[in-house]
C-alpha cells in the first residue's frame, strides 16, 4: 500500500480586489496524493487548478485549510519554507519560453538548485547538471547551449531535469505539454512516465486536455470555479462520469477516432459562458449551466459524497436515497 | 466540356503546386514545396500539421497577404477560377472584402480594443457593401449577423468594447464580421485553440451550422486531430511544407497510410486510455537546407534510397484517398 | 572567440559605428598618452607668454593661441584626461547605484519599498538636470571633484528607470519565480538572473551617456564650476573665448569642435553597440 504523502483539507485561497470584491480562486478543496502516483487536476479557466498548484509549491499562502505534506502543514508557510521542504516539492511550468533564463546556458540554469540546496564543488555541480540532462534523455552537450537554440519539447525536458535536481518526492506539472506539438508532447510524456517509475515520483498533473489525462493520471479530480465536482480513479472517471459538469466537459472534447466517440457521454450541449470567480453563483457553482438543476441547487452548496469506492461526487443529485443518476446510456442525441 | 465547367463552378478554391520561400537576411528558407488541394463550395476542408509545417503560410498565400520577403517560386492559387497572384489590386481588394476572410486563433488581437464593436463592424461592412449604403442598413446587417452566430442581445454587443466580451463571444463577433460581408470562403486559423474546451466546442458547432445554413466553404487549420475530425469532411495532412496525405477525414483517420500520419495518430492521446507512443525520432527539417526527396525521409522508419533522392508522387491509393509516399504506394 | 567574431561582424555592419569606435579610441588614447605627444606639453597648465598671445591658427600653433599665449591645440588634447575621467567616474558610480535602486524597486513592485524608491527617483528626475547640477556645484567649492559629484547625483535616476522597467517585466517570468520558490536569495536573483538581461541596455546607455556627461561637464566648467584655471577644460575654454567672438574665433570654435566630435563619437559607438547587442537574440 503506497504511503500517503499529501493531504489537502478544505483548502481556500481568496484574492481580495481593490474594489472590495473577492476572487474566490479556490473555495474548499480536499485532495490526497500517494507516493508514486499521478493525480490529475482538470478544469477550465477560473477553475482554480493553477492556484492550487501555486499554493502547494509555496508561491501563495492559503487563506484557509491545511496542506499536510509528510507530516508538516505547509498551508501558511507561503515563501517561508525550509530548504528541505522546497526541495521536496518542485514544479514544471507551462510556458517553455519563460521557464529558462535566455541569457544563461542550460548548464548554469540547472546548477541553480544545486547551488542552493547542496554544497557541491563547481566541478561536481557541472557533472551533476550533465547527468540530469542524460536522465531526461537529452545529450549532455546541451549544458553549454542557450535555450533559444532548443525546441519547446527540449526546453520542457530541461525544466523537468531542473525539478529533479533536488530529488523531490512530489512534482507539480502545470500544463507541461500544452504549448507543444503532439509528437513532441508524446516524447515528453513518455519520459515523465519513465522517470516516475524509476524515481517513485508523485505527480500532480494539471491539464485541460482530458484525452491526455486519460493516459497519464491514476486518479482524476475535476474543478469548477474553485470547487471540486468529482474525484475518481481514471477508468471510473472516464467511463462512469457522474457530475453534470464532468459529462458536459467529456462530451465536448474533440476526438479523432470513432472508438473514442463511442466512449463519450451523451452529448450535453454546452451552453453559456463560464462565470467569473468574482461572481460565483450561490448554492452550487454550476447550477446556471446544469440541465438537472433543482430548486435546492440554487440555495445550498452540495457536499462531497463517496458514491462507490474511491469515486466522490459533489452534487445534489447524489444527496440522499433517491439517485437520479443521469445514466450514460440515455437516448443518444443527434450531434 | 460541360462537366468540366460544372466541376470548376463547384470549386471555390484551388491551390496548385504552390511553392513559397522566404528571404531571411540573405538566406533562403524553402517553406512550402508544392502544396495542392481543392475546396468545393459548401465543403469543410482541414489543413492539419504540427507547428512550422506551413499551414499559416498557406492561408496567407490564399489571401495573398504574405510578408514582403516571401518569394513565390511556382504554383497558383485560384479563387473562383482566378489566380490571386495575378489579380489586379482592385480585384484582390474585392476578393478580400467579399470573397474570402480569415478568423484567427486569438480573437483579442483581431479586434481593435479602442473601438466599439459597432464602429468596427460598420467600418468593415462599409467597404464590403455598395457605396452609399445607409448606415442604418449596415447596422441592421451587422445585428442580423450577430444573431446568426447565436449571440444573445446583439444590440448590447454592438455597444460593447472588446474587453467587455469573453473569448468565446469575441470569436463569434469575428465570425459574424467575416460572414456578414457575404464572404463565401472562411479561413479559420486554429479558431478554438485559445478558448476553453466547452467554448471551443460551441464555436466549432457554430461554424458547422453556418456551413449548412449559408453554403459556406471553410478551410480549417488546426494541430488537433480531434478538432479536424469534428469540423471537416476532407483533410490534408501537412508535414514540413508538403501535403503527405489527403482524403475524406474519416477515411484518413480510420486508415492512415503515410508513415507520418500513422506516427502522428499514435502520438495523440486517446480517450480509450491505450497509452501514447514515444514520439517521432528526429526533428523537423531546417527549411534553409531541406532534405532532398521526401521531406519526412530522415525520420521515416521505412525510408529507402529513392525516398532520400526523389520526391514521391501524389498517388490515389483508394478512391478519394491520396498519399505522397513510395512505401504507402507499395513501390518499396 | 566565435562570439567575438560574430559580434564584430554585427557591429561593423554599420560603417558609421566603426567611425564612432575610431573617434572614441582616439579620444581614449589621447586622454592617456596625449601629454607626451602634444607639441607644447608645458602649455597644459600655467604658462604665460604674452608675446604669443591671441595668435590665429598656423603651422606653429595648429589651433592658434589663447590670451595667455598657450597653444590651444595642446590644451584641448590636455583637457581630454579630465574629461574622460569625469565621464568614467560619473558613470561608474551612477550606473550601479541607479541600477540597484531600480532593481530593488522593480522586484518588489507594488510594495512600499517600490513606492518609496521610485518616488525619490521621480523627484530627482523632475528637477531640471542643469539646475540641480549647478545648485550642487555652486554650494560646494568649485572644482573637478565636486562637479563630478553634482553630475553623478543627477545622473543615477535614469539608470533606476531603466532597470526598473526591465525588472518589472521579468518579475513574472517563470525562471525568476522558480528561483524564488527553490530558495534563491536576492543577491543571486539580482546578479545572476536579472543583471544579464539588463546588461545590453545598460551598456548601451553608458556608452551614449559618456557624450552627455561630457557636455554636462563642459556646461559646468563653462559656468566656472568645474576644473579651475589654469588647468584646461573645454567648457571654460569656450566661456573665456566667447567675448572675443568673432574676431578671435579660434578661442571658442576649436574647443567646441572637440566637444562635438567626442560626443558624436560616443553616440555613433553607442548606436553600434546597441545594434550588436540587440540583434544578439535573433
Amino acid at each position: 500500500m503506497a504511503e500517503k504523502i499529501l493531504d489537502i483539507k478544505n483548502l481556500k485561497k481568496y484574492f481580495p480586489l481593490k474594489n472590495g470584491q473577492v476572487v474566490k480562486a479556490v473555495d474548499g478543496v480536499d485532495l490526497e496524493l500517494y507516493e508514486g502516483e499521478t493525480l490529475g487536476l482538470v478544469g477550465e479557466s477560473g477553475s482554480g487548478k493553477s492556484t492550487i498548484a501555486y499554493v502547494l509549491v509555496g508561491m501563495y499562502e492559503a487563506t484557509d485549510g491545511d496542506i499536510i505534506y509528510k507530516g508538516d502543514n505547509l498551508a501558511k508557510t507561503g515563501l517561508n519554507r525550509t530548504l528541505k521542504q522546497r526541495g521536496e516539492i518542485q514544479i514544471v511550468f507551462q510556458d517553455p519560453g519563460s521557464s529558462l533564463n535566455s541569457k544563461r546556458t542550460v548548464g548554469k540554469s540547472l546548477m541553480v538548485p544545486l547551488k542552493i540546496h547542496t554544497k557541491m564543488s563547481k566541478a561536481d555541480m557541472e557533472k551533476r547538471a550533465r547527468d540530469l540532462l542524460e536522465e531526461v534523455g537529452l545529450p549532455a552537450e546541451f549544458a553549454d547551449k542557450y535555450p533559444r537554440t532548443l525546441g519547446g519539447g527540449e526546453r520542457q525536458l530541461i525544466s523537468v531535469a531542473r525539478a529533479l535536481a533536488t530529488n523531490p518526492s512530489l512534482v507539480i506539472l502545470d500544463e507541461p505539454t500544452s504549448a507543444l506539438d503532439v509528437s513532441v508532447q508524446a516524447k515528453v510524456i513518455s519520459k515523465l512516465i519513465d522517470l516516475q517509475k524509476e524515481l517513485k515520483l508523485a505527480y500532480l498533473f494539471i491539464t485541460h486536455d482530458l484525452s491526455l489525462m486519460r493516459n497519464v493520471a491514476d486518479r482524476v479530480a475535476i474543478l469548477y470555479l474553485g470547487r471540486l465536482c468529482e474525484q475518481a480513479p481514471a477508468a471510473d472517471f472516464f467511463q462512469k462520469p457522474l457530475h453534470p459538469y464532468t459529462q458536459m466537459l467529456l462530451s465536448s472534447i474533440p476526438v479523432a477516432t470513432a472508438e473514442e466517440e463511442k466512449m463519450k457521454p451523451v452529448k450535453v450541449l454546452s451552453t453559456g459562458e463560464i462565470p467569473s470567480p468574482v461572481n460565483v453563483p450561490p448554492g452550487c457553482a454550476f447550477h446556471l449551466r446544469c440541465r438537472y438543476k433543482k430548486p435546492i441547487c440554487m440555495k445550498e452548496r452540495p457536499v462531497m459524497k463517496e458514491v462507490s469506492p474511491g469515486h466522490f461526487v459533489c452534487c445534489h443529485l447524489f444527496n440522499g436515497d433517491k439517485e437520479e443518476t443521469p445514466a450514460k446510456g440515455e437516448q443518444k442525441l443527434e450531434k | 466540356m460541360g462537366n468540366m465547367d460544372n466541376a470548376q463552378k463547384d470549386t471555390i478554391l484551388e491551390v496548385k503546386d504552390l511553392s513559397v520561400s522566404f528571404n531571411v537576411y540573405g538566406r533562403i528558407s524553402h517553406v512550402l514545396d508544392g502544396i495542392s488541394f481543392k475546396v468545393k463550395k459548401g465543403e469543410r476542408v482541414g489543413l492539419v500539421g504540427e507547428s512550422g509545417c506551413g499551414k499559416t503560410t498557406t492561408l496567407k498565400a490564399v489571401l495573398n497577404v504574405l510578408p514582403k520577403n516571401a518569394i513565390i517560386n511556382r504554383g497558383e492559387v485560384l479563387f473562383e477560377g482566378q489566380n490571386v497572384f495575378a489579380m489586379k489590386d482592385s480585384e484582390l481588394a474585392a476578393m478580400r472584402r467579399t470573397g474570402a476572410g480569415m478568423i484567427f486563433q486569438d480573437p483579442s488581437s483581431a479586434l481593435n480594443p479602442v473601438f466599439s464593436i459597432e464602429k468596427q463592424f460598420i467600418t468593415a461592412l462599409k467597404y464590403a457593401k455598395p457605396k452609399n449604403t445607409p448606415a442604418r442598413e449596415l447596422h441592421d446587417i451587422a445585428v442580423e449577423a450577430l444573431n446568426s452566430v447565436m449571440l444573445p442581445d446583439p444590440d448590447r454587443i454592438m455597444k460593447s468594447y472588446p474587453f467587455q466580451l469573453s473569448g468565446g463571444m469575441k470569436q463569434r463577433v469575428c465570425i459574424a464580421m467575416t460572414i456578414a460581408a457575404g464572404r463565401q470562403l472562411l479561413l479559420a486559423d486554429e479558431p478554438g485553440t485559445s478558448l476553453d474546451v466547452t467554448i471551443q466546442d460551441q464555436i466549432l458547432r457554430l461554424i458547422n451550422k453556418l456551413v449548412l445554413d449559408n453554403h459556406l466553404s471553410v478551410i480549417m487549420v488546426a494541430h488537433s486531430l480531434g478538432v479536424i475530425r469534428e469540423s471537416t469532411s476532407y483533410v490534408n495532412i501537412m508535414y514540413a511544407g508538403t501535403v503527405v496525405e489527403s482524403g475524406k477525414t474519416d477515411d484518413v483517420f480510420q486508415n492512415p497510410k503515410h508513415p507520418y500520419t500513422v506516427a502522428l495518430m499514435s502520438c495523440v492521446p486517446k480517450l480509450t486510455g491505450e497509452g501514447i507512443a514515444e514520439g517521432i525520432p528526429g526533428r523537423v527539417p531546417d527549411y534553409m537546407v531541406p532534405p532532398k526527396g521526401c521531406r519526412f525521409s530522415p525520420r521515416c522508419p521505412y525510408a529507402q534510397e529513392i525516398c532520400h533522392t526523389q520526391k514521391p508522387p501524389h498517388v490515389e491509393i483508394s478512391p478519394g484517398h491520396w498519399v505522397s509516399c513510395y512505401y504507402a504506394n507499395e513501390v518499396i | 572567440m566565435e562570439a567575438l567574431k560574430r559580434n564584430w561582424l554585427k557591429f561593423s555592419e554599420s560603417k558609421i559605428s566603426v567611425i564612432g569606435l575610431v573617434i572614441v579610441s582616439a579620444f581614449f588614447f589621447l586622454a592617456i598618452f596625449g601629454k607626451y605627444l602634444v607639441p607644447y606639453p608645458e602649455h597644459i597648465g600655467s604658462y604665460v607668454d604674452f608675446a604669443s598671445a591671441g595668435l590665429p591658427p598656423s603651422s606653429k600653433y595648429l589651433c592658434g593661441t589663447d590670451l595667455m599665449g598657450r597653444d590651444i591645440f595642446s590644451r584641448i588634447i590636455g583637457s581630454f584626461r579630465n574629461t574622460l575621467l569625469m565621464g568614467v567616474i560619473v558613470l561608474c558610480i551612477s550606473a550601479p547605484v541607479g541600477f540597484m535602486v531600480g532593481v530593488i524597486a522593480g522586484y518588489n513592485k507594488g510594495k512600499l519599498i517600490d513606492t518609496i524608491l521610485m518616488r525619490v527617483t521621480d523627484i530627482f528626475l523632475a528637477i531640471p538636470p542643469l539646475v540641480l547640477a549647478l545648485a550642487i556645484a555652486s554650494v560646494l567649492e568649485p572644482n573637478l571633484t565636486n562637479s563630478m559629484l553634482a553630475i553623478t547625483v543627477m545622473w543615477w535616476p535614469w539608470y533606476a528607470r531603466l532597470s526598473y522597467g526591465v525588472t518589472s517585466s521579468l518579475r513574472s517570468e517563470n525562471y525568476i519565480i522558480y528561483a524564488e520558490l527553490t530558495g534563491a536569495k536576492l543577491p543571486h536573483i539580482i546578479f545572476k538572473e536579472i543583471l544579464p538581461n539588463c546588461l545590453s541596455a545598460v551598456l548601451t546607455k553608458m556608452t551614449l551617456d559618456m557624450g552627455y556627461v561630457i557636455i554636462m561637464g563642459a556646461t559646468l566648467s563653462y559656468a566656472g564650476l568645474g576644473e579651475q584655471a589654469p588647468k584646461p577644460a573645454l567648457g571654460s575654454m569656450i566661456s573665456s573665448g566667447v567675448k572675443y567672438m568673432p574676431n578671435q574665433w579660434w578661442l571658442t570654435i576649436f574647443p567646441a569642435i572637440a566637444i562635438i566630435l567626442i560626443v558624436l563619437g560616443f553616440n555613433l559607438l553607442g548606436d553600434g553597440i546597441s545594434n550588436m547587442l540587440g540583434t544578439e537574440e535573433s
